[in-house]
Order: structure tokens, then C-alpha cells, then sequence
């Protein structure tokens, strides 16, 4: 059903019950029995008619308004549908139907009771609205906005709303209220705010402690989620405002945190059991699929073939501590001006031993050595020797000059 | 189940009910939680949970203890994360237009941030920037920024995948843990709380 299809049907059911609603503007309300039954709660389920009584009928507020408003009826103390300012308007009334009946003015008190009587039925309707609209935003728990923003503005509204319905049921509680209504003078409306507002309170006041406590409850989870949420927002906003560098500082305070403690997710070693015949046979398995290794193959550079510039150039990297010392050597021998003894230079780095780098030097200087760099060997007697098979007790090397 | 619980929590897993539901049953009983603190106790070890409660994970006895490297890694491993994980849970609020804050058990529907991030400016550059934030990630569309992001965060165990054909992910308890880091840093980062009291008095959060 849509509202195009739903407006023509609203204003076809007005028209068609015309009577009964101008009956019930005209009288304050209308007792129905038997054919109009029917009518009558069509009307009540179109919130035309609020029902007030076994078979009695009266308008609802929005519809008498808006027939008042056609007729240019002349409202007494008129008012915009607050529930506080309805119950103010009540008060007057009754004082009002107090002063008119203690005088005798009969046709201005029938007035002034009408007025009254409807204005408590309104004052009954206005509350029961509002609480079943409390439960029914209570039963979403306000989830229908968007921003923090909205939901304290919401929030806000619905405080208010609660706040002033607490306040309309203890007004309407009030012991001198009560005598008032008692009073011979008030006969009628005595009997009605009995029969619709005393009858009614203890179910709006336990209705509506049940909606503080939800309210409570939901206010609380309201607070701890916007605060949270703030925070983080901030927090984020901080980070990328260049917060973010200033985070490491904040781990020399972690001692205390188990969160700052957390064992990490480890990658799991698993190892093959080789001492069982099982473990062996799939190893035999696994080993059998595999493809043969290849000899890798080296491409040795001719010689006299040189290095093009824009070549890639592949640097084999060497950590023997020989290579290495080796490097250092010469790079010593380079800036020296004469000759430097390769076992007294070994001798003085503890990690060397000198017979190591001797035999290393050996055969750099049969292999290596170019025209740069010149080599003499030293015999066990001390004596440079170019001789060969002899025991070399030391080699020195100098640069070329 | 005792087995698994302790091999699980030495693996450095953090144990929710939504990545383990059986470990989480178990070490939620309070006598076997006593067992395998006893049982983990001989090797310096206790199992805790987040302040949020719902979840489980393994710490040193003596936090003093630690190693140099293992805490560096562990340090590490959060620095890198805190931006993302922040930045993919305000991204989240934003897009499925709620304001709370992502809780482990909560779903989320990656279909619904897509079409959030489709009309809605704000949401593609908070997405850029997110993606800048991480090491490694990029995309030449939104969409695959946001599978970047969101397969980053499953591998990190934030979230796992509930329904994969339907683009449904979900909380874990990892978030709580996360939310303790966040009170860390807020409470500990030079200048954070400051700012964030500053942002407070102005009203200028929204």
C-alpha cells in the first residue's frame, strides 16, 4: 500500500462516516452500539476516534484541531499539544468550572465541563502516545541515526520528553488535584478523571520506570561508546598529524603491559625423524622424485678479454679471513715505502695464524702478483732465496716504485 | 583439548571464540585455565586476556625477562600495525554508519563499505590514505585497495572470513587486544592525551 493509493481510502472512509465524526465533534463524543460498531473502530484504527469508554467514542486531538480549525471554533485557553501545558490548560478549566458551578452559572459551567473532560481524555491519549512511542524507540534502541552528533541530539529530545512525562504523571498525582476532583462541583469531570487518569497512573508510573531503567542502561553504553569513539577518532587524527613517530617513545613505559608482552605467532619448525624406518623411506621417497642437480655452469673469461663498461659487472664475493687479510696487506703494502714482512704483519692480528696467510700469500704471489707489487721470499736462516723447494720462514712484499 | 589450547597459545595465537571456538571453551573453565597456567608456569609463561575479556593469549611471567630481540620484533610488529588497524576501524564506522567501535563478533560486510566508498568522497580518501599507511599494499582500483586492506588485516588475525562468497568478515578477539594497545598509546605517546583532551574542549571530534 502506498501513501498515493492510502489518501483517497483515509479521505473515502471520513466521508463515508461523516455522522458518527460530526456527532462526536458536536457532543464531545458518541456512544455506538451494534451497526456502527464496526465504523467506529475503522475510525479508531485511522486515529480518528480514540476510544474512551464501553462504546464511547471521541475525537482525537489532531482531528478535533483540525475540525476546530475549519469551523474557526474559539478554543478556551488553547493550546499545542504539550502535555504540561494541556494539564496547565486542565487546571484552568476545572478552577474555572469551580468558580461558574459556585456561582450558578450552569450554562457556562456545562461548557467548562465538556472542555474538561475532553481535555483530560486528551491528557490520558498524550501520555499513552508517548510511553508506547518510548517503547517502541526503546525496542530499536535509537539505532535509526547516523552520527554521534545526531544520537546526542536524539538523546537530548528524548531526556527531555521522559523528564516531562515524569513530571505530567506526579502533576496529575497531586493530592490537592485529587480533593478538587472530588468535589460535588465537578461531578461529571470528577467522575471522568477518576475512570481515565487515577485508574490509569500505576500503569504509566510502572511503564515508566521500566523506560528509565532501559534508558539508563542505554544512556551508560551510550556514554563508554562516545567517549570510546571519540578517543579513537582523536587518536587517529593525532597519528596523522604526526603522532606517529612519537609512538616508539611511548615503549619505554610498556614494562608493565602484558599487552606490550604478547608472545608473537611463531612459524613452526618441524623436523623430519630420520631415526625411525618410516622417516628414512619417505626421505628415501621424497629424494627419489627430485630432479638431479646441475653442474653450474661458470663462464670463464679468455684471456685478454676485458671487461666491456656497460657491461654487468658480477662481483664474486670471497669472506675467507685469508682474502680478506690478504686485501688488507696489500692495501698496507700500497702505502708503505718499503718492504712489509707478511708473518710479522700476520702476527699482529690475533684471529690470523700466520702459517695461513703465508701459505695464502704464497700462492697469490705465484698467481696473482702482477707488475705492480714485488715478492721475496725469506728461507729459515733469513736469507732471501728465488730459489725453489725451500722452507720459506716469511714473504716480504713492497710496490713497485 | 589441552594439548591443542597450549601448542595453540606457544604459537603465539591469540584464542576468541570466533577463531577457536573449542580452545576458547576450555581455557574458559576456570579449573583447566589453572591447569595450563600451572603447566605453562614451568617454562615462564601464564595466559591473560584483554581488558574487554573474550580472548586469550600467552605473556611471560616475568615481563622484565623478555629478550632484547623478541620484544624489538613484537614492537615492531604493532608500530606497523596501529595506523591500519585504526584507520580500517574509523573506515568501518564510517562506511556501515555506525558509532561504535569494532568489537569482536561484529560482522563486517565488505560489499556494504564498497558501496559506501562508491558515493561518498570522504570515504575513497580516508581509503588512499589507509593504504598509505601500509607497507607494501596499493591497488589500481578502490576495490582492490580495500581487499588489499582487509586481506592484510585476516593475515594479521583481526579479522576472518565468515562468508566468502558474500564478502562477510568478522571481528576477532585480536580487536580487544588491539583496543589495549590504543589505551597504551594514548595514555603513554608524547603529546596523544593532550591533543586528544585539546580535541575534546573544542568539540572538534565529529
Amino acid at each position: 500500500m502506498t501513501p498515493k493509493t492510502e489518501i483517497p481510502k483515509f479521505l473515502a472512509r471520513l466521508n463515508r462516516h461523516s455522522d458518527l465524526i460530526e456527532e462526536a465533534y458536536h457532543s464531545g463524543f458518541v456512544q455506538v452500539s451494534g451497526e456502527d460498531e464496526p465504523a467506529a473502530r475503522a475510525l479508531r484504527i485511522a486515529r480518528v476516534f480514540t476510544m474512551r469508554d464501553q462504546g464511547q467514542y471521541g475525537l482525537t486531538r489532531t482531528m478535533r484541531d483540525l475540525l476546530n480549525e475549519h469551523t474557526q471554533r474559539q478554543q478556551r485557553f488553547a493550546i499545542g499539544g504539550n502535555i504540561v501545558e494541556e494539564i496547565e490548560r486542565m487546571e484552568k478549566l476545572l478552577f474555572e468550572l469551580e468558580e461558574a458551578a459556585s456561582q450558578g452559572k450552569h450554562v457556562e459551567g456545562q461548557r467548562y465541563s465538556e472542555d474538561l473532560c475532553q481535555s483530560l481524555f486528551d491528557i490520558k491519549d498524550m501520555i499513552s502516545q508517548d510511553i508506547l512511542q518510548f517503547d517502541q524507540v526503546m525496542s530499536a534502541k535509537f539505532s535509526d541515526v547516523n552520527t554521534i552528533e545526531e544520537k546526542m541530539r536524539q538523546n537530548e529530545h528524548y531526556l527531555k520528553r521522559a523528564e516531562q512525562l515524569h513530571v505530567a504523571v506526579e502533576q496529575l498525582n497531586r493530592n490537592e488535584l485529587h480533593e478538587s476532583f472530588n468535589s460535588q462541583l465537578v461531578d461529571e469531570a470528577g467522575r471522568i478523571y477518576r475512570r481515565v487518569i487515577v485508574q490509569s497512573i500505576s500503569h504509566w508510573s510502572s511503564r515508566l520506570l521500566s523506560i528509565s531503567k532501559v534508558f539508563e542502561e542505554f544512556m551508560f553504553s551510550f556514554r563508554e561508546i562516545t567517549k570510546e569513539t571519540r578517543r579513537m577518532r582523536a587518536f587517529n587524527r593525532f597519528l596523522k598529524e604526526g603522532g606517529q613517530t612519537k609512538l616508539e617513545e611511548a615503549f619505554s613505559q610498556s614494562a608493565e603491559y602484558p599487552v606490550m608482552h604478547r608472545v608473537l605467532p611463531a612459524r613452526t619448525e618441524t623436523w623430519l625423524d630420520v631415526y625411525s624406518d618410516r622417516g628414512r623411506n619417505a626421505l628415501a621417497e621424497i629424494v627419489g622424485d627430485m630432479k638431479p642437480l646441475e653442474q653450474r655452469k661458470k663462464q670463464e673469461r679468455h684471456s685478454g678479454q676485458r671487461h666491456q663498461d656497460n657491461a654487468p659487472v658480477s662481483i664474486e664475493e670471497d669472506a675467507s679471513l685469508e682474502d680478506l687479510s690478504l686485501f688488507v696487506f696489500l692495501s698496507e703494502v700500497d702505502k708503505a715505502d718499503g718492504w712489509i714482512s707478511g708473518f710479522r704483519w700476520a702476527e699482529t692480528s690475533p684471529e690470523l695464524p700466520p702459517s695461513s696467510f703465508l701459505e695464502h700469500l704464497l700462492t697469490w704471489s705465484e698467481t696473482e702478483c702482477g707488475d705492480e707489487h714485488r715478492v721475496r721470499y725469506i728461507e729459515v736462516d733469513s736469507t732471501a732465496l728465488n730459489t725453489a723447494n725451500i722452507a720459506i720462514a716469511d714473504i716480504e712484499v713492497c710496490r713497485t716504485t | 583439548m589441552f594439548d591443542h589450547a597450549i601448542n595453540s597459545l606457544l604459537m603465539g595465537s591469540v584464542i576468541c571464540r570466533f577463531t577457536d571456538r573449542e580452545g576458547y571453551e576450555y581455557l574458559s573453565q576456570k579449573d583447566r585455565m589453572e591447569d595450563a597456567n600451572r603447566f605453562l608456569g614451568r617454562i615462564g609463561k601464564r595466559v591473560v586476556s584483554p581488558s574487554g575479556g573474550g580472548a586469550f593469549f600467552l605473556v611471560p611471567t616475568d615481563l622484565g625477562s623478555v629478550k632484547k630481540a623478541e620484544i624489538s620484533a613484537l614492537h615492531k610488529k604493532i608500530l606497523n600495525e596501529v595506523r591500519p588497524v585504526l584507520g580500517f576501524m574509523d573506515l568501518c564506522m564510517s562506511a556501515m554508519r555506525t558509532d561504535a567501535t569494532l568489537r569482536p563478533g561484529d560482522q563486517i560486510n565488505v560489499s556494504v563499505i564498497m558501496a559506501a566508498i562508491d558515493t561518498e568522497n570522504k570515504l575513497r580518501s580516508d581509503l588512499q590514505d589507509l593504504v598509505s599507511s601500509l607497507k607494501r599494499a596499493g591497488g589500481a582500483t578502490d576495490r582492490e585497495r580495500l581487499e588489499g586492506i582487509i586481506t592484510r588485516l585476516e593475515s594479521w588475525g583481526y579479522i576472518k572470513t565468515e562468508n566468502a562468497e558474500r564478502e562477510i568478515y568478522r571481528a576477532t578477539g585480536m580487536i580487544d587486544v588491539f583496543h589495549d594497545t590504543l589505551a597504551f598509546f594514548i595514555e603513554h605517546t608524547p603529546g596523544a592525551r593532550e591533543y586528544i583532551d585539546a580535541q575534546e574542549n573544542q568539540g572538534d571530534l565529529f
